[in-house]
């Protein structure tokens, strides 16, 4: 990233913030950043849209969420084009999915299944996104959620769809590359979903709390995409998920990331905690997936304050790789130069 | 895939898990024995730490350890690969190696996936570094896999290819067997377990093959996720045990080939273990993360050889370089040819009892 942009980017986020500061609404997030009920005018609004990475859009809508731990899928639908466009900084979705897939692409959506239905990517979150790519012309079938076992989609919820001409959802089950991609310090076999059948990648995963790696979020959720993710946990799972996300075979193909925040989770992850479950009633989507998961962290982290949780620098577990992720220059941690958009 | 070569062995029907030693039968979905694990504390929030090898791991609900075989279930450890066999194989024991262990006998040899190291040079990493549900494997009780090593008419089983310790419940469950069926256990591994499970084990077993990866803490960090000292502490503990030892160091060249470090080993070995204990020095081959090495070559491995004879230990091989004299046996104390070796094949043993025919020097090792 040019120094150009970084101090648009700076500038953008002064102006952001001086305008928060006046609207004073929202929920105050630690560190500085917060998420309200701003609007970008006309003049910002613009010159978001020429810039393309370090936004972060955050949407929530009361209501999303049910009771018996259900959502509305139209209303789920809604958010994510929201956040898309937001992120994006564009004004239709179609423009929106348009700018980032074309026609000829293949498009996987890399789902983060690991604690069954209840903390698991919602297949309404799924659905909604490959309904938005499709949108950029993509066929049908050249859309692929996906998962690293179709036993984890089932668990979660999801119908394998292997074969379909309609939208493909599977697990690649064992399909690796017969050579791992050695690279830094993360040396695995990637699935082929990644390699051979698909041309770009969404990561989507949930906002959630991570007992190594502190949060697990938009890159993390690559793991699931090599054969061999249980090597790669030690020292809070730094600098691996970096390097991971690092490697071309990703960096060049994931666009998009889109979290699924309706319900979240501070702390006891990855599997399913109920006790430290709460509605966010979110959905955050960025381009730049290092500000995603840096707006993400910061999001667990207020919450677990809010309960009297310790600090994930506390608990032993911080989210380092942010810091090596920014430094490789895979986008950017550094709060002063994301831009929150909220919604 | 890698290593698993003898399938065809494998009979129909084997009942599933139906003489697990331990824990109640269950069945995972995908239809192997579920076996909790042994070696492991519960932690508060469904966490637990395994005390198996010395990463000692510890895991969150739903997530696997480092060796990506055993996994926590809601603050319950399992092993995911009791009995579930990705190689199963009758090898000629000298392929293990062991030169000290009925030389010419038949190792009835299993594994099942997964390794608590990662060292880029793996030779068999496409079953070692992978994770159960990845790799092709059966269901073989511990009773079924005594039966399939007395069919082949193999003295022994040896649990080898990936990593026993990992498998360790399994490799457990099947040496106790040993006694009732006098299929003798016999393990190659990287020694790099705890010491409970060790002595747990060790009475179980016939003889111990570690491979010593280097001499060197670093080499262990950076090529292989591991450290040395505990695998020095696991080999003082078998040899103390009485369990018949054999070390190998895979010589890769520039990484662990320094005279120093090989004196420095080789000392080790004399003052720690004894000099009886055979040490092999074999040949690498480009394999795995690490293709930017050429074969050892073998006046490396002479000069190994060499340098560990001259330091005074009694029984220095070379392998991986079939017909070289540096396979054979020689008698310590007259130099007379003891057993004639090309590769893994025994081309005369002259070994009377368990002594040199010429000097009588008893010559250590499992002879009968
Ligand atoms: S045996 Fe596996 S889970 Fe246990 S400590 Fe070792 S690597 Fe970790």
């Amino acid at each position: 990233m040019g120094v150009a942009l970084r101090s648009q980017y700076a500038t953008l986020w002064r102006m952001d913030c001086s305008r928060r500061q006046f609207l004073q609404t929202g929920i105050a997030l630690g560190g500085g950043l917060a998420i309200g009920s701003g609007i970008l005018d006309a003049t910002m609004a613009r010159a978001a849209a020429s810039a393309p990475a370090s936004r972060v859009a955050v949407v929530r809508r009361k209501g999303v969420t049910g009771k018996d731990g259900g959502v509305r899928a139209d209303v789920v639908k809604r958010m994510v084009f929201d956040a898309v466009c937001r992120a994006t900084g564009l004004d239709s979705p179609r423009d929106a999915f348009g700018s980032l897939f074309s026609a000829s692409d293949v498009v996987g959506i890399k789902v983060s299944c690991l604690a069954g239905k209840r903390m698991s990517t919602r297949p309404e979150v799924a659905l909604a996104l490959a309904e938005g790519v499709q949108l950029a012309g993509v066929k049908p079938f050249n859309v692929i959620v996906w998962e690293r076992s179709s036993r984890e989609l089932e668990r979660a919820g999801y119908q394998i769809q292997r074969e379909s001409r309609d939208l493909r959802i599977m697990g690649s089950d064992g399909d690796y590359e017969s050579q791992p991609t050695d690279a830094g310090s993360v040396g695995g076999c990637f699935t082929r979903i990644v390699t051979r059948l698909c041309t770009r990648q969404i990561s989507a995963p949930v906002l959630k709390d991570h007992d190594l790696s502190g949060v697990s979020l938009g890159m993390k959720n690559w793991y699931g995409a090599i054969h061999n993710p249980n090597k790669y946990h030690d020292n809070n799972c730094s600098p691996y998920v970096a390097d991971l996300f690092g490697k071309s075979v990703l960096r060049e193909r994931v666009r998009l990331v889109v979290c699924d925040a309706l319900f979240a989770q501070c702390h006891g992850g990855p599997a399913y905690a109920p006790d430290f479950m709460w509605r966010f009633e979110g959905v955050i989507a960025s381009l730049d997936p290092v500000a995603h998961d840096a707006v993400g962290a910061r999001i667990i982290e207020d919450e677990r304050r809010r309960r009297g949780l310790p600090a994930l620098l506390e608990d032993r577990r911080p989210p380092r790789w942010l810091e090596r992720a920014a430094a490789l220059g895979l986008g950017t941690a550094d709060r002063q130069q994301i831009k929150l958009i909220e919604g | 895939m890698g290593a698993c070569g003898a399938c065809g062995l494998l009979l129909p029907g084997l009942a599933r898990g139906q003489d697990q030693a331990r824990g109640k039968a269950l069945v995972d979905d995908t239809g192997y024995p579920l076996v909790e694990a042994k070696h492991y504390v519960r932690l508060d929030g469904k966490r637990v730490r395994c005390e198996l090898c010395p990463r000692r791991c510890q895991v969150a609900d739903l997530e696997r350890g480092y060796c990506g075989v055993r996994e926590n279930r809601g603050g319950t450890y399992y092993t995911l690969v009791h009995s579930r066999l990705c190689s199963m194989h009758t090898d000629p024991i000298e392929k293990k190696p062991f030169f000290h262990v009925v030389p010419g006998s038949q190792a009835f040899s299993v594994a099942t996936v997964g390794c608590n190291m990662e060292c880029k040079f793996c030779q068999n990493w496409e079953i070692s570094q992978y994770r159960p549900e990845q790799v092709p494997a059966r269901n073989v009780s511990p009773r079924a896999c005594h039966g399939f090593a007395k069919t082949e008419a193999a003295p022994f089983i040896a649990f080898t290819y990936t990593e026993p310790v990992v498998f360790y419940e399994y490799m457990l469950d099947v040496a106790r067997l040993s006694r009732q069926t006098g299929v003798r256990s016999v393990v190659v591994s990287n020694g790099y377990i705890e010491e409970k499970p060790l002595r747990e084990l060790l009475p179980h077993l016939t003889a111990f093959k570690v491979d010593l990866k280097a001499f060197r803490n670093p080499f262990y960090q950076d090529l292989c996720a591991g450290r040395l000292q505990p695998v020095l502490s696991a080999l003082q503990l078998i040899k103390k045990a009485g369990v018949w030892l054999e070390i190998v160091v895979l010589v890769l060249p520039t990484k662990n080939d320094s005279e120093a470090e090989i004196r420095d080993l080789a000392r080790f070995v004399k003052r720690n273990l004894g000099p009886e204990v055979p040490v092999h020095f074999t040949r690498f081959h480009p394999t795995y993360r690490l293709q930017n090495l050429p074969p050892t070559p073998v006046s490396t491995l002479e000069r190994c050889y060499d340098v560990a004879k001259g330091e005074g230990l009694y029984f220095v091989y070379m392998g991986n370089v079939p017909g070289h004299p540096g396979e054979n046996t020689y008698c310590p104390r007259c130099n007379e040819l003891l057993i004639s070796r090309t590769g893994f094949t025994v081309r005369s043993n002259r070994i009377s009892g368990n002594a040199c025919p010429k000097c009588k020097t008893e010559i250590p090792g499992v002879w009968s």
